[in-house]
């Protein structure tokens, strides 16, 4: 059995043990610059950090840049961080659970090791299409405060999400499901005491 | 005769003995008041770059490097009469970048130099003596790099970013991502992951 902390030293491990000798096939000192600030298209980040990301001596270059691209000085980081604090106090104001969830989520390794239970999906099952009541169920997690619902798209897209105190959510014929299209639907629980499970992702057909 | 300005007494100490000296002037107090300046503009940019690139494992010395480069091109750079201390910060920006990207470039034409000296690969070997624990390890790697290999794209850099060490707020912010995004994108590439893990026989704690 590995865990999670073992699986990312096993990654750095093979990333260390795999760093050609060679820089024949690294992107360039400018390319990797441009990435660190942010002067790139999605595609090209995609691209090039995959390869960046399994080369130390790229990470290393890249890292250094983006230390350094982390300084700049930029008008747009206040204005975003003021629509940011904006956005956040609406949230709270209209749909008070939810932002609560979403501006107080830890990060991925907080959840790594939190070591919580896992919510169970009740309905739909895996691959089976949403139900006739376009109805999703699980199962309750003792101590819940609330669960967050989502449902994603192939692209992974979130198109619906709502937060419930109950075990069950009815998604409203507003949200255009296509018929047979695959989507995945997964539901986090959130404790009193801030301690979140959640469920795993699990496909189903659009109805 | 010209006079040594700039430099004061301690240079002496680093004067090979047969140079002869003529004469070495006290520091020149304008230039002094320049060179203070100039440091402190360059030490709060210092500063937030040692910060940042602690936490991604950097060594003091690349950042002491790239601040070296940073603090010469200021140096050229200073126009007449001009107080170095009036300096925009987006110049000194401009100037770290410039730096970090020269001294890179360096290091990378220094490298290849010595690949070309000594062609031989490298040879990377593993820690773990023993065979059988050797082969099961080396296993487990490749096992590891091939099933992340075979996620879809943009799962696959989240995956890689977060085992590579990265925060979800830095992948975000790397990716221009929305929160929520880098947070599906992550969750389905580590799930997608841990099925593949599991199909080929290697079972990881479900604790994500």
């Amino acid at each position: 059995v590995v865990t999670p902390h073992n699986l990312r030293e096993l990654y750095q491990e093979l990333v260390a043990a795999r760093t050609a000798t060679t820089r024949a096939e690294c992107p360039s000192i400018d390319v990797l610059s441009d990435i660190a600030e942010g002067e790139t298209t999605e595609r090209e980040r995609l691209a090039v950090l995959d390869h960046v990301l399994q080369c130390s001596h790229c990470k290393r270059e890249f890292d250094q840049l983006r230390a350094v691209a982390a300084t700049r000085p930029s008008p747009h980081r206040l204005l975003f961080a003021q629509r940011l604090a904006l956005a956040a106090g609406v949230l709270l104001a209209v749909s008070g659970p939810l932002a609560y969830w979403v501006a107080s989520g830890r990060d991925a390794e907080d959840r790594f090791r939190s070591g919580s239970s896992d919510v169970t999906l009740v309905s739909p099952v895996a691959n089976a299409e949403l139900g006739p009541g376009r109805t999703l169920v699980w199962r309750a997690v003792p101590g819940t405060e609330s669960y967050l619902v989502e449902i994603l798209d192939s692209a992974d897209a979130v198109v619906y999400s709502v937060a419930v105190a109950d075990t069950m959510a009815i998604v409203p014929n507003s949200i255009v499901l296509v018929r047979g299209a695959p989507y995945d639907w997964w539901v986090r629980a959130r404790g009193a005491d801030g301690r979140e499970a959640r469920s795993m992702l699990v496909p189903f057909r659009g109805r | 005769m010209p006079a040594v300005t700039g430099i004061g007494r301690t240079a002496l100490a680093q004067v090979p003995d047969r140079c002869e000296i003529l004469t070495v002037s006290e520091p020149d107090p304008q230039l002094s008041a320049l060179s203070g300046a100039l440091e402190e503009i360059v030490a709060r940019s210092e500063r937030f770059v040692r910060e940042i690139g602690l936490r991604h494992g950097l060594l003091a010395a690349d950042v002491d490097e790239i601040f070296q480069e940073v603090r010469i091109k200021l140096w050229q750079a200073r126009p007449d009469g001009e107080k170095i201390s009036a300096l925009p910060s987006s110049y000194v920006y401009k100037a770290a970048l410039s730096a970090a990207r020269d001294v890179l470039r360096r290091r990378r034409r220094s490298a290849e130099r010595s690949y070309e000296l000594d062609d031989l690969p490298e040879v990377h070997v593993t820690a773990h003596e023993d065979s059988a624990g050797a082969v099961e390890r080396s296993e487990l790697l490749a096992a590891v790099g091939r099933e992340v290999e075979r996620l879809a794209a943009p799962r696959r850099v989240a995956v890689r970013m977060h085992l590579s060490g990265y925060g979800r707020e830095e992948i975000a912010s790397i990716m221009g991502w929305s929160e929520a995004k880098t947070r599906n994108l992550l969750y389905r590439g580590l799930d997608d992951l841990r099925g593949r893990l599991r199909a080929a026989g290697i079972t990881v704690e479900d604790a994500w």
